[in-house]
């Protein structure tokens, strides 16, 4: 094991390679709150729409019309971007994140899209984790 | 790698805590990675109106995913399996 210091300056040990992973008596100290969390950031909306859980193909071909609608509307002036989807097979659902200026947009570009809408709520959402 | 989502509840007027829990999970998947676990923070979600935070993290399988929720001290979570789309970033 090695002591280094965590993002927040405290201690954290890294486990060997023979202990790891999960039989760790090691538990590092969670670091407060970090200088750059996404949440808060970024204003989103979420599309909520139904996808049947066998429908995993259904899924891109929609993401496809989503960001070509998004892409369309910014052509026209509106400014909307699309920021990816994610289905939960489980609960038969899919959400479908913009980056837009108001609500009204994304309903919009939902509608172009044929994503077929159940609602459309404010969200916040961030990107992937950088790592070296 | 598969991905889940970890479907997390804030108490009314903690709009706060989102932001913090994301920052636990990153961190999380960071230092299980270090130890050799195979996950990764994807995206967060927040949707205050409902009340949730929702991380997708992609990982080996949900016992990986389920470590990196419990490394967070996420105290109530439910765990899904998800297919979601890429997103643009640094691969790790």
């Amino acid at each position: 094991m090695c002591a280094r210091p965590g993002p927040r300056g405290e201690r954290v040990t890294d486990v060997a390679a023979d202990e790891r992973p999960e039989q760790s008596s090691v538990v590092p100290s969670i670091p407060t709150l970090g200088e750059s969390p996404s949440v808060g950031r970024v204003p989103s909306y979420l599309v909520e729409t139904y996808l049947a859980r066998g429908s995993r193909g259904e899924r891109a071909v929609r993401e496809r019309r989503a960001r070509s609608a998004a892409e369309q509307l910014t052509r026209e002036g509106t400014r909307v971007s699309f920021a990816g989807s994610t289905h939960v097979p489980e609960d038969e659902m899919c959400f479908f994140t913009f980056d837009a200026p108001s609500s009204r947009a994304v309903v919009l570009a939902a509608e172009r899209a044929g994503l077929d809408a159940l609602r459309v709520v404010e969200a916040v959402s961030s990107g992937k984790e950088e790592t070296a | 790698m598969r991905k889940y989502v970890v479907e997390t509840f804030l108490a009314l007027g903690s709009s706060g805590e989102c932001t913090a829990r994301e920052w636990r999970m990153r961190w999380a998947a960071g230092e299980l990675r270090r130890r050799g676990v195979r996950v990764r923070f994807d995206r967060v979600i927040g949707v205050p109106e409902d009340g949730l935070c929702l991380f997708v993290v992609e990982a080996a399988s949900g016992r990986e995913a389920t470590l990196a929720a419990e490394l967070a001290e996420l105290d109530r979570f439910r765990l899904v399996e998800s297919v979601a789309s890429e997103l643009d970033g640094t691969g790790g």
